[in-house]
């Protein structure tokens, strides 16, 4: 179907609130830089303890502080108030790496993107699943050490992975807290002597590598780091499919188009759902299918 | 089970975790972790 003129400006007009809420977001998320200190808006999105932030995100809170041998109650409090109600939104309308994915995309919009069969983009969930599971047992692993008294024998044990088992591999974490990081603590000049170039350690070319592989994804991909490999997105996803906000289809206006499908950032195949709302665990919330269908038969439900 | 209801236990699970933290003090307890950088985020770092 040939695009309708409103679906165009509907499409552009919400992409553009989107990103200004994804900006201020950021911003609210960064208060350190305006002199405000630490504030408890833990939120389930993929944010990591950044130089200026006044806060972190859900996962890496929970892995800290079950790391740290406590009970990670504001956290799992966060997952599950807000992935109730809202589902995946604010991987959508909050989340920095989300903002930095769809920069990629709007970059890269020239390009047209490949778009996986839903089968495989379920099985490659199965990565996210992985990752978020032993990210959680190796947490608890340690803070069931640290609480037993074993702290430096753990430490040994874990190295690196003793305090946030994720945030090492994390392509977030590297491009908010380590590349900063670099320039504020003058590390960059390393990078750049072929004496102490040699001398860099592997884990910092590794992680390297998960970026550069990440925006590589994200290039012919949209939103593929969301899709499949987010452990804030499969906790999240598997609350988000049952949360109270969501997205349902009029199937009296509903001319099955497809245009909604066409649009959907995380290649939900949103006319095999139920019509009343979306249940995919994969759905962020982003509403460009509301905005996109020329009949207005996508809209936003609650219940 | 229907999702509202499944939506709803999620909730009140999500209640029950923020009462028992605060109840627990965590807020002030998280309060160090919170504004930390920790060894994981700055690995590999060529950092002087």
């Amino acid at each position: 179907m040939a695009w309708h003129k409103k679906s165009k400006v509907n499409l552009t007009k919400l992409r553009i609130l989107r990103t200004l809420i994804q900006t201020i977001m950021f911003i609210l998320m960064n208060l350190t830089f305006f002199g405000i200190g630490a504030t408890w808006l833990v939120l389930p999105v993929d944010m990591p303890k950044m130089l200026t932030s006044s806060s972190e995100g859900a996962f890496y809170l929970l892995e800290r502080m079950l790391t740290a041998g406590l009970l990670p109650l504001i956290p799992l409090a966060s997952f599950f108030i807000i992935g109730s109600i809202f589902g995946r939104l604010f991987c959508a309308w909050g989340c920095p790496f989300g903002l930095f994915q769809d920069l990629i995309g709007f970059i890269t919009s020239w390009k047209s993107k490949y778009e996986p069969t839903q089968e495989t983009n379920n099985n490659l969930r199965q990565i996210g699943d992985f990752i978020t599971g032993v990210s959680i047992l190796a947490s608890t692993f340690i803070g069931i050490n640290v609480a037993l008294g074993e702290i430096e024998n753990i430490k040994i044990a874990f190295g690196i992975f003793s305090e946030q088992p994720w945030a090492v591999l994390s392509p977030s974490v590297f491009l908010f807290t380590a590349i900063p990081l670099l320039f504020y603590w003058g590390g960059i000049e390393n990078l750049f002597n072929w004496d102490k170039f040699i001398l860099i350690d592997i884990v910092f070319w590794i992680r390297l590598f998960i970026i550069i592989f990440a925006i590589i994804l994200v290039f012919y991909i949209p939103r593929a780091w969301c899709r499949w490999f987010c452990p804030v997105g499969i906790i999240t996803g598997l609350l988000g499919k049952h949360s109270i906000l969501g997205v349902g289809r009029n199937i009296s206006k509903c001319t099955h188009c497809g245009l909604c499908e066409d649009v959907c950032p995380m290649g939900v195949r949103i006319l095999s759902h139920p019509p009343e709302k979306v249940r995919s665990e994969h759905c962020i919330n982003c509403l460009d299918c509301v905005g996109v269908c020329p009949e207005d038969a996508m809209e936003l439900r609650f219940l | 089970m229907r999702s509202n209801a499944k939506a709803f236990i999620a909730l009140s699970l999500g209640f029950i975790f923020l009462t028992l933290a605060i109840s627990a003090n965590q807020f002030e307890l998280i309060k160090d972790l919170i504004v930390e950088i920790t060894k994981s985020a700055t690995a590999g770092l060529p950092i002087p």
